[in-house]
């Protein structure tokens, strides 16, 4: 390239006078431009006369011109900014061939090859095996998980349960996306297995609070006994283990599945295969023929209620992981398809136990299990099975997965109800994404602004320094005093609380509108002035 | 305040020195404050009518628009500036700087890594890019100052360009300033071994050159576009490569190497069209033009300057 003469880049260097003209304040060649004029000089937002004038600016001004090199680097230089920033982190010098622009193409074809291979095996191995196996649990899997990756989702290779939202979603989104032919089966399947759809809801603790409500399968009377029993069948294979991201992406609390609870959850899937191969023994035994039963009647779910203990060996495995609890029974009724009969359920079993043992919380789902069973296995004998069936398996899929006890209640905590506040100021709760809320009066003195929720854990703060903590979900509050002293109410603080955030149950913040911030390590027992 | 005639939508508005009716059809700032969805940020329509008002009186300044029509020419044209701003993250800076938490929680989660990205482009190092958007992130929050009221960068934005490109330029600027504050404070030893303390002394003022030259060559630089000017300046005086000066200017680089060849060419030509205008031959025009009787003259005599300065000391 031709070079400029040097006389010339001493002469273009001293530059010209800045241009006074009738230009704003703002682009008065006097001033350097700001950084709304540089940045939208860059990104070519302004007037021509505008840009005209800083570019005589720029031309002339070698800081501003610097200024604009630091702020908008060329991509390559970007580039390997970037790439020399990460290598000095790492301390590391990366092969040329690491370098990302290498590497992405390497990434593309590399997740090109895996959908293509699931999607190949999901064909192979899938499709022609076991159509009617397959396609309720597709069903299922398309009517109860909205998440495009999870229609047309074929289950397991052996056949995995319906019911099993792990083995449902565990079915990869590679393979749902390269089966569209499997959705159109899926579609088919739905209109003749509905009922199977709250198998694959109820299963799934991480999902639960995030199913959609289903409508109550309007069991044909004619459907068979035999019918079930193939379901249930489908159900003994083992599921798949659900990825962490689908398991995230159906919580709206972005729940953090840790590898061990993960692994807890397959160990729990494979119970569940068992348990379920029992409940189809038991219902074979079980039926007898019947007549005018109602499922959901008051009276089977109240004796169902008490009569876990009566049951077969899969009871027993229940026994151990089904210990009575309201509020177990609350989350778990919250968590099911909000049908009538669910709903009922809900109120009476609440009604029934006052208080909720821990472990009564963490098993939250299978208290439901005896019900259901008492359910399906009268109903089998009727024809009209439906719920019941779905229940029973259900309840069976839920005492598996309850296994990974921790993990489970945390989750289930975590999903057993959503939090606002509502215009008026109050505390609102709704137990279902979408689902109706209701104002809970707390403290109608109080103007609630915020408010935080960690499973069952929430704080709720808002006018004249208030804050409310509740430990069981919103059920029952206590009045916390924030400020140096407990017991010293002069120098408790009265500012509105406008912002919230609790990690956990006992670190948190809260900042008032007084621009003060308050921080607890023990729960709210001691506070601190951060700033 | 001055009254003005029909609007556009036929009703009669008062219309500011900004252009920008104080009493503008409230569709107008109903439309805009939708657009910008201010409300989810905590904005009232006053309150973002006001942001516009204050950034349309910035921009658009004095009334430019003459004639009959000028007041409704004036309107529409403010109108399409308003239209043009980047509404929505207008309405987030301001929010944030007004301390609306959800706009901080918005803020947060679309530039935080953002912020930190640029600012490791900028220093090119880990801790000292950290440092600069922690020192961003405190002047963005406003923090108090010995009582004072709380005063947020973010109320500078105007939406003129997007908000990212704007915290880029704030960066740089704030890496600069640090640069530059820095640089002051060189202690003795870092002079020594950086060698200014053995800096030779400034040369003796060069030999004037043919003024002529001088003469010509401003004449023609002049007569530059402002954008050529730059190019020069960007490519030749601060040695920047094709790709970081068309960035700058958002055109591809063979726009600008295209640029630089064409406009090098052009301008050796004038400078001797013009020195042979003033009485110059062709030759002594290019002689004149690539000799540079300066460089010269100061080489050699900062080359014996040091020749002496070596001797002394030997």
């Amino acid at each position: 390239m031709e070079e400029l003469p040097k006389f010339v880049r001493q002469r273009l260097a001293h530059g010209a006078k800045p241009d006074s003209s009738n230009a704003p304040d703002a682009l008065r060649g006097a001033v350097h431009p700001d950084a709304n004029l540089l940045s939208a000089f860059a990104e070519r937002s302004l007037s021509e006369s505008e840009r005209t004038t800083v570019l005589r600016h720029l031309a002339d001004c070698a800081e501003c011109r610097e200024l604009m090199s630091l702020a908008f680097p060329a991509p390559d230089v970007q580039t390997t900014l970037n790439d020399a920033a990460t290598s000095a982190q790492t301390k590391q010098r990366l092969p040329l061939w690491l370098g990302w622009r290498t590497l992405r193409w390497g990434v593309l074809a590399a997740s090109i090859a895996v959908v293509m291979a699931g999607a190949f095996r999901s064909a192979i191995l899938k499709w022609p095996t076991a159509p009617n196996t397959a396609n309720p649990a597709r069903t299922t899997v398309a009517e109860n998980r909205p998440a495009p990756s999870m229609i047309g989702a074929p289950p397991a290779a052996s056949g995995a349960p319906s019911t099993q939202s792990n083995a449902v979603t565990g079915a990869t989104a590679a393979d749902a996306r390269g089966m569209p032919v499997l959705r159109d089966k899926i579609a088919e399947t739905e209109k003749e297995k509905a009922r199977s759809e709250s198998l694959l809801e109820r299963s799934d603790v991480g999902g639960l609070a995030k199913q959609k409500p289903v409508a109550a399968p309007a069991a044909p009377a004619s459907q068979p006994a035999k019918e079930m029993e193939k379901s249930l069948a489908r159900l003994a294979a083992p599921p798949r283990p659900r990825p962490a991201d689908e398991r995230q992406s159906s919580s709206e609390y972005a729940l953090k599945v840790a590898p061990n609870q993960a692994k807890e959850a397959n160990e729990a899937n494979k119970d569940q295969s068992a348990l379920v191969a029992d409940a189809v023994t038991a219902n074979r035994r079980a039926t007898t023929p019947a007549t005018g039963n109602e499922p959901g009647a008051p009276s089977r779910v109240a004796a169902a209620a008490g009569g876990v203990a009566k049951t077969k060996p899969m009871e027993r495995d229940l026994d151990r992981k089904l210990p009575p609890s309201s509020e177990a029974l609350e989350v778990q009724a919250q968590a099911v398809t909000p049908e009538k009969k669910a709903d009922q359920l809900r109120d009476r079993l609440s009604a029934q136990n006052a208080q909720a043992s821990p472990v009564g919380q963490a098993m939250a789902p299978p208290p439901q299990a005896p019900v259901a069973r008492e359910q399906s296995q009268q109903g089998a004998a009727s024809g009209l099975v439906p719920q019941a069936t779905q229940e029973v398996t259900v309840t069976q899929q839920q005492a598996g997965a309850a296994a990974a006890r921790q993990a489970a209640k945390g989750r289930r905590a975590r999903l057993s109800a959503y939090w606002s506040i509502s215009a008026a100021g109050r505390i609102a709760r709704s137990r279902a994404e979408g689902g109706p809320w209701s104002e809970l009066h707390v403290d109608d003195s109080v103007k609630f602004q915020a408010v935080s929720a960690e499973g069952n854990d929430v704080w709720a703060g808002g006018s004249g320094g208030a804050l409310y903590h509740s430990t069981d979900g919103g059920n029952h509050w206590a009045r916390v005093k924030i400020g140096p002293n407990q017991t010293d109410d002069q120098a408790a603080v009265t500012a509105t609380i406008v912002s919230l955030r609790f990690s956990d149950s006992q670190h948190g913040e809260v900042v008032t509108e007084a621009h003060e911030k308050w921080s607890t390590t023990d729960g709210g027992a001691h506070w601190s002035l951060v700033q | 305040m001055e009254t003005g005639g029909p609007s556009l939508q036929g009703e009669p508005v008062s219309v500011s020195d900004s252009g920008l009716a104080s009493e503008a059809p409230r569709d107008f700032f109903r439309d805009l404050y939708g657009k910008a969805g201010a409300e989810k940020f905590g904005l009232s329509l006053e309150d973002f009518a006001s942001i516009l008002r204050e950034v349309t009186a910035k921009y658009r300044g004095a009334a430019t628009a003459s004639g009959s029509d000028g007041r409704e020419s004036r309107w529409v044209e403010t109108a399409q500036f308003c239209s043009g701003l980047h509404l929505e993250e207008l309405a987030l800076a301001r929010a944030c700087s007004k301390g609306s938490e959800a706009a901080w929680e918005v803020f947060l989660t679309r530039y935080r890594e953002k912020l930190y990205d640029a600012a490791r482009a900028i220093a090119q190092e880990e801790s000292q890019a950290r440092e600069l958007a922690d020192s961003l992130y405190a002047d963005l929050f406003g923090l108090n100052k010995d009582g004072a009221p709380r005063v947020s960068k973010l109320s500078y934005y105007t939406g003129r360009g997007s908000l990212e490109g704007w915290l880029r330029t704030v960066l740089a600027q704030e890496y600069v300033n640090r640069y530059r504050s820095q640089r002051r404070l060189v202690s003795l030893e870092e002079q020594t071994e950086a060698g200014a303390q053995f800096r030779a002394p400034a040369s003796d003022p060069a030999p004037a050159l043919d003024a002529r030259l001088e003469t010509a060559t401003d004449e023609a630089l002049k007569a530059l576009p402002a954008e050529d000017r730059f190019i020069l300046a960007s490519y030749f005086l601060d040695g920047r490569t094709l790709a970081e000066t068309a960035r700058m200017l958002g055109v591809h680089e063979s726009t600008v190497s295209r640029r630089v060849e064409k406009v090098t060419a052009a301008l050796r030509k004038q400078i001797v069209s013009a020195l042979m205008r003033r009485g110059m031959s062709r030759a002594q025009a290019l002689e004149a033009l690539e000799a540079d009787v300066r460089d010269l003259s100061l080489d050699v005599a900062s080359r014996l300057r040091e020749g002496i300065a070596q001797d002394k000391e030997g």
